[in-house]
């Protein structure tokens, strides 16, 4: 246990005079808004602000293909007209307008989220936050849901040069697709989403069953919900998937991304969320006390976004914040109250009782998958495979509802964990070729 | 295992479709029929096929055979099939009222003798007619003696597959039958009556050889056409939801005369029309094909979380996407405007369709031999296209143009460009830093020690924005400037003219109700101004003014970030008038010149 966090904030002032265009509920102002309510809460005295350094295009491409990435240094309002089709293969255009400073915007956001895990990894802080950053939609070779360049993928990239396997969590309302399918085939970086699924909501992807593929399967995690979630149910679905994942997955690092479009009243969302149910989200996973990098993403009522960043740099400075906004040049937005919560939703919670216990036993059921993926796997015949059985069985209590297989296969893997908990699991393959796997049970070390 | 499958299937089509409702009481099955294990369903089917098959013909011809079949009034159902193969096996129907057998088929069938007449009576109206049309086909197809009439669907080779596994089955169950037949018979002959011996087994085993080819045809044909249908109208799901409330409708009651439709399936075949049960057939299709294309999730669940089985999430998805299903596949769907968000959701479906088909042929046959699915269940001919709610499912696209390059970790990295930490701007170093200004607590707004003359007036609260800016441009020093602390707020005003506000008032104002005309014009109208002077100004003063003006007038429906909204009500000079000239006089002046304003735009 550290004695106290050392947490640094990146912030550049240029972003709050990026504009997506007219009507596009993306406001980069929301920046400037949080920001400025983050200094009239005096919280700056408790950490250090970082000023980013502009991303280099070589830095996008650690992830991003060249030519989307020269493309979109190339592109500008004015030049719009002249690259019809590569605006339509980029994917740029409608919902990822082309404006003024748009690679000077992506330069700040995802250096922000690079610098913060630079930072992390050179260890002179313990939490960095860059609320600019998080725009998880950005694919490796095109735009989407108004993200350009992953600083997400960027950071987690950077963060992996010092950490064998980092947890990627999202509770932004939609799906964090990019960051899943950047990286689905690696075990190294596990990606948890919780999001709005179904209704052809954005982005569609994040189904429960896509886990990840080749090395990386059972190392993406969707938790799907449906509209009008509340704090009780969020947070307790949280916390459970969130803490089984870390203790199987023993991340070196953590990355957060708080999208503030789940909050109740969001312009796109559809979640009844308040602010003190999302920064419960951020609360329990500061508690892990791992190297975390918490990052923005959606929001699209920028006065809640702005309370609701404000509220939880607040919580990772560990520094309850009095209700009302003290006086600022931007009091005016979160009038007539002035206050920093929000008012409660009033979508009808589609999440049945039952339903949000399907998905939690579901993807507690991936995790143990996951976990017995990192395991050692053994070749054994048949005799050596009874004797563990029956050592274990004598060691502690075993399951033995699973042992009902058909015995006449040739082949099979025990899969075995030497850490924290021992998970027992025989796969086997039936001469019609049909796999079955079998969990034996797992013991823990009391 | 086409054929198998497809004889399943037709259990499955029976079942889910509702004439399970009470003709199929499964419970009631007597224990002559559990000897046939596995294959008990699928002879049920096959009897219903053919049954149902023949019932509208029949009622084609005028008789009415409501089903399922009741007993007298209190509602029993009657096993029909049961029923019918226990005359069956006696000999048919003449035989068993000639030797006065009933008593003894109601006692197979575990009934009470009290319903013998109604027995007797549901076997002449149901299922006589069917012996005897069972028969006389059979005697055609003797007369035949080649593949045509109505059963040339079926292959040599599939016809002898189930000669055999029939010849089986009622070998088996004629055995238990017939010793307690004879058993049955001395007792009758004990009373008194004359016995009349005779009917082999062989004959009906010949009779149900028949009856399961025919059976067969149908279930086999209408799944290879529900597959062809379904394959090439995708698309076309206009009236799914109510598809599935007519499914539940069924459900809940059996004996709805729309039910009864479904009972044909050799019309299925040549069936055109779009009536819910094809429907319903169909779309149970497309998700038995789904599932086997996922059935590398299906295999998964443990043994332990079996009640779990995904099809609960293929059901909540059918009933979620489709009833619900257009609501505009991007993101800004549900955002008032339009004039942005005309992101073609066609495109965006082709490209959905292109993923899938890409995700499939590229990783799909691979990982399904990898995880090693029961492969020999899956036909090779089958291909496993994404079916049904695959549509809408948007898959994880992969390939080297999708993933991320990961290197093998091999421990930590030192790392040369340490330099790239971004640049420390707080708290400031050396001199410039000023430590006497914090020793506030945080969050330093103290309404009690406000000194103002009227607390949370309009005016204080402006005397402590500005009070607190102030401050926090002492503390800041050079860094006010680099956050654009500068530029924030209604301050941002005081650099325009009011000649200049006017202007942007007036031009925002001729756009309206949508900026799409005025942006892009705007350094045309203020060539003096930069772009970030426009944005700037259009954040910190255009809208605060708006929201300050909704604050009092609207409080009830903010939203300060619809751009769509009027802006008419916004005073002209508010901002830097207020600013320059604090005091209460002035301030319920521009409040009310709002006021005015409002009503002089709405003229």
């Amino acid at each position: 246990m550290r004695s106290k966090e050392k947490i640094s904030n990146f912030y550049d002032g240029d972003v709050g005079s990026i504009y997506f265009g007219p009507n596009h509920p993306m406001k980069p102002h929301r920046l400037c808004m949080t920001h400025h309510s983050v200094l009239a809460y005096d919280l700056h005295k408790k950490m250090e602000i970082y000023r980013t350094h502009k991303a280099y295009p070589v830095e996008f491409a650690q992830f991003h293909s060249a030519d989307y990435v020269e493309f979109l240094h190339r592109i500008t309002p004015d030049t719009l007209h002249l690259f019809s089709n590569e605006l339509a293969k980029y994917n740029l255009g409608e919902d990822c307008s082309v404006f003024e400073n748009l690679f000077e915007f992506c330069q700040i956001y995802a250096g922000g989220t690079i610098d913060a895990a630079r930072r992390l990894n050179n260890q002179p802080c313990d939490i960095a936050i860059n609320w600019a950053g998080g725009l998880h939609h950005a694919k490796k070779c095109e735009a989407s849901g108004f993200c350009y360049v992953n600083d997400l993928v960027l950071g987690i990239l950077e963060l992996l040069k010092y950490h064998a396997r980092v947890l990627f969590i999202d509770i932004d309302v939609h799906h964090g697709d990019g960051v899943e399918e950047a990286f689905y085939f690696t075990d190294r970086v596990m990606t948890v989403s919780f999001h709005k699924y179904g209704d052809m909501f954005f982005p569609g992807t994040g189904d429960v069953k896509d886990i990840g593929e080749r090395e990386g399967k059972f190392y993406a995690i969707n938790v799907p919900l449906k509209d009008g979630i509340d704090d009780t149910s969020y947070t307790r679905l949280f916390k459970s998937i969130i803490s089984k994942v870390v203790e199987m997955y023993q991340p070196g690092a953590i990355v957060l991304q708080c999208g503030a479009d789940s909050l109740a009243g969001d312009r796109l969302g559809c979640f009844n969320l308040s602010i003190d149910g999302h920064a419960e989200c951020v609360i329990i996973v500061k508690k892990f006390n791992l190297p975390l990098l918490v990052t923005g993403g959606g929001g699209y009522t920028k006065e809640n976004v702005a309370r609701c960043w404000t509220f939880e740099t607040g919580v990772l400075l560990d520094t309850e914040l009095p209700i009302e906004i003290p006086e600022n040049e931007y009091i005016k937005y979160f009038a007539p109250e002035c206050l920093l919560n929000i008012p409660n939703g009033h979508i009808e919670n589609l999440n049945s009782k039952s339903y949000l216990s399907t998905i939690r036993s579901r993807c507690k059921c991936w995790k143990i998958f996951a976990a017995s993926n990192m395991l050692q796997v053994y070749r054994c015949k048949m005799f050596h495979l009874i004797s563990i059985f029956l050592i274990l069985m004598k060691m502690s209590k075993i399951r033995m509802s699973a042992w009902t297989s058909t015995l006449k296969t040739s082949k099979f893997n025990v899969m075995m964990n030497t850490t924290m908990v021992t998970t027992i699991m025989i796969i086997t393959r039936t001469c019609e070729g049909r796999l079955h796997i079998f969990l034996l049970g797992s013991i823990s070390p009391q | 295992m086409v054929t198998n499958g497809a004889a399943l299937d037709c259990v499955e089509i029976v079942n889910k479709c509702g004439t399970m409702g009470g003709h199929l009481d499964v419970d009631n099955v007597g224990k002559d029929l559990e000897q046939f294990g596995d294959n008990k369903d699928r002879l049920r089917c096959l009897f219903d096929l053919v049954l149902s098959g023949y019932l509208k013909e029949v009622t084609w011809k005028g008789l009415f055979r409501p089903m399922p079949a009741m007993l007298g009034n209190d509602g029993q159902s009657l096993d029909l099939l049961k029923l019918f193969l226990v005359v069956r096996e006696i000999g048919g129907y003449e035989l068993v009222s000639n030797e006065g057998l009933w008593a003894f088929v109601v006692k197979e069938l575990g009934l009470g003798f009290q319903v013998l007449a109604s027995v007797k009576l549901i076997y002449a109206k149901y299922l006589y007619e069917l012996e005897k049309w069972l028969r006389s086909n059979l005697e055609d197809r003797k007369e035949d003696n080649a593949c045509g009439g109505n059963f040339g669907f079926l292959t040599l080779e599939q016809e002898k597959d189930f000669r055999g596994l029939f010849a089986n089955r009622i070998g088996r169950q004629g055995v238990v039958n017939k010793v307690a037949l004879i058993e049955y018979r001395k007792h009758k002959k004990f009373i008194g009556k004359d016995s009349k011996n005779g009917v082999g087994v062989s004959d009906t085993n010949s009779r149900f050889r028949l009856q399961d080819r025919v059976g067969k045809v149908y279930g086999d044909d209408a799944e290879n056409e529900c597959r062809k249908e379904f394959s090439t109208r995708k698309r076309k799901r206009k009236s799914l939801s109510e598809m599935l409330s007519w499914v539940m409708l069924v459900a809940k009651c059996h004996d709805d005369p729309s039910v009864r439709e479904i009972l044909e399936p050799s019309k299925w075949i040549n069936h055109k029309g779009d009536e819910f049960w094809i429907q319903a057939i169909r779309a149970r299709e497309a998700l038995r094909q789904k599932r086997d294309g996922h059935s590398v999730i299906e295999q998964s669940p443990l043994q332990k979380n079996q009640e779990m089985h995904p099809s609960m999430y293929d059901d909540d998805f059918l009933n979620h996407h489709f009833t619900e299903k257009l609501r505009c596949s991007e993101r800004l769907s549900r955002s008032n405007s339009c004039s942005c968000s005309h992101c073609s959701s066609g495109s965006t479906f082709d490209s959905q369709l292109m993923c899938l088909h890409r995700t499939h042929s590229e990783c799909g046959p691979k990982e399904l031999s990898s995880i090693a699915i029961d492969l020999s269940s899956l036909d090779t001919s089958m291909t496993v296209e994404p079916y049904g709610d695959d549509i809408f499912r948007r898959q994880v696209a992969v390939g080297p143009r999708f993933q991320a390059e990961v290197p093998e970790w091999t421990g930590p990295v030192s790392d040369s460009d340490s330099k790239w930490l971004g640049t420390r701007q707080w708290p400031l170093s050396g001199g410039e830093y000023d430590s006497l200004a914090i020793t506030d607590p945080i969050g330093s707004r103290q309404p009690n020690s406000c000194s103002c003359q009227i607390p949370n007036s309009v005016e204080c609260i402006r005397f402590h924005i500005a009070e607190n800016r102030m401050k926090l441009k002492l503390e800041l020093g050079s860094l006010f400037y680099h956050w654009r602390f500068d530029g924030m707020g209604e301050e941002v005003s005081l650099r325009w003219t009011a000649e200049e506000e006017k202007k942007f008032k007036h031009m925002v104002q001729l756009e309206s109700p949508s900026l799409n005309a005025f942006w892009p014009r705007a350094s045309e109208f203020f060539p003096e101004k930069t772009w970030q002077d426009l944005i700037s100004y259009y954040f910190n003063v255009f809208l605060i003014r708006r929201r300050s003006y909704q604050n009092r007038v609207t409080p009830k429906s903010i939203d300060s970030d619809d751009d769509e909204s009027e802006f008419g009500c916004i005073s002209d000079s508010f901002g830097s008038y207020a600013l320059k000239v604090p005091g209460s006089n002035t301030l319920t002046c521009s409040q009310n010149n709002q006021c005015i304003d409002l009503e002089l735009d709405e003229h």
